[in-house]
């Protein structure tokens, strides 16, 4: 099962309620959307604070529907949001355009430096989506500023972000 | 392998991948065969790490070490794997990996790489085993399949379920499998011919008496 065939389903479903989400995702799911297809899980992440009730059942119809967890469409990345620069959501890009829903991706940038903070946060975990990205070193240089401002959240010291980002350049050929 | 199998074979054990399992392969053969890929793939490990320690109680340990001794694997990560899960069952598959001095294949760089630069401690199962590789998060619990759903669809987990770990349960699958002998049976397991005779000739006697 693809998470843009749930979407799909869910958009169906959400139309028939005449309801209608903007919704914003990142991560894994967004970058299914960009094509990049490994180590796909069943999940959207959603970057909202609540999930709203019809949104939650309809949510959990398409889960039974195709047999996938009922927590498929989650907000557990919810406090991306507010890590993230004041207007995010005005630079984001459509990955599906419904009829009743509208799903938004993080701009390039704000995706390359979540994926690095993810990387250095979860010791490598993430790393080779951000080979995927292919972030060139001014990119590179913003979102390292962006892990920076992240540290109380990290326990990570500047040293470590540095080592990580000298690996990266280096692995994309910048050094 | 392509990393579909690889999304596969992690689906067979337990992960929410956007993937089909491999038909009619057992928990423990697709964990013997994701093992050869495992070090070379942060994410496929912490997912695998993930899954074996919430779905320990539905892995057989007398298939595994059978699984493991015929088949291809890394007896270092399924060693690890198994310590992780602290369940007593496994005492005698994690005494085999350790006792065949496997080499396993250099892990990938960024598996190691917050280690080398003193960001993290060593994963200390897999150090035991070995191999050093940073201690990794734990996997989200969304990335795992919930018991409920694991089951559907999954002869073989669902039998374990109904009739515990054990070869009686596996001997069942196989023959809802449609095997047609207890030594086909015998041979697609690897238990011996006394347990897949009495278990086939058994359920046979259920099914003339319930039909």
């Amino acid at each position: 099962m693809d998470i843009s065939q749930a979407i799909k389903e869910l958009d169906i479903l959400i139309k028939a309620k005449g309801l209608n989400y903007v919704l914003y995702t990142c991560g894994g799911a967004q970058l299914v959307f960009l094509g990049y297809s490994t180590r796909r899980t069943e999940d959207v992440d959603l970057i909202m604070d609540q999930i709203d009730q019809p949104l939650r059942d309809a949510s959990i119809v398409v889960a039974k529907k195709l047999g996938i967890q009922e927590d498929w469409l989650n907000n557990k990345v919810s406090s991306l949001g507010k890590r993230l620069a004041k207007g995010w959501k005005k630079t984001t890009v459509v990955l599906f355009d419904g009829a009743a829903i509208t799903l938004m991706g993080l701009n390039r940038q704000d995706l390359i430096s979540s994926k690095l903070h993810a990387a250095i946060d979860r010791k490598g975990e993430d790393y080779d989506d951000l080979l995927f990205l292919k972030p060139s070193v001014d990119e590179i240089e913003l979102a390292r500023e962006y892990v920076l401002k992240q540290k109380s959240d990290l326990e990570t010291s500047e040293v470590f972000i540095n080592a990580w980002i000298r690996e990266l350049k280096n692995d994309l050929g910048y050094s | 392998m392509t990393s579909v199998t690889v999304d596969s074979l992690l689906k067979g054990i337990g992960c929410n991948m956007m993937a089909k399992a491999p038909k009619d392969m057992f928990p423990e053969e697709c964990l013997a065969e994701l093992s050869l890929h495992l070090l070379q793939d942060p994410k496929a490990l912490v997912l695998a790490v993930g899954a074996v320690k919430a779905h320990a109680p539905v892995f057989h340990p007398e298939f595994l070490l059978k699984t493991i001794r015929t088949h291809q694997c890394d007896l270092n990560v399924i060693g690890a794997l198994l310590s992780k899960t602290q369940d007593r069952r496994f005492q005698k598959v994690i005494e085999f990996c350790r006792a065949q001095n496997f080499v396993s294949e250099k892990p990938a760089k960024m598996l190691s790489f917050a280690l080398k630069i003193g960001q993290s401690s060593a994963d200390l199962e897999l150090q035991s085993f070995g191999v050093q590789v940073s201690l990794l998060d734990a996997v989200d619990d969304k990335k795992i399949t919930k018991i409920d759903l694991f089951l559907r669809g999954n002869l073989f987990i669902r039998n374990r379920l109904l009739f515990g770990c054990n070869w009686r349960a596996d001997i069942i699958s196989v023959i809802d499998m449609g095997l047609d002998s207890p030594t086909s049976v015998k041979n697609r397991l690897g238990c011996s011919y006394e347990t897949a005779h009495r278990v086939f000739n058994e359920y046979a006697l259920v099914e003339r008496f319930s039909t």
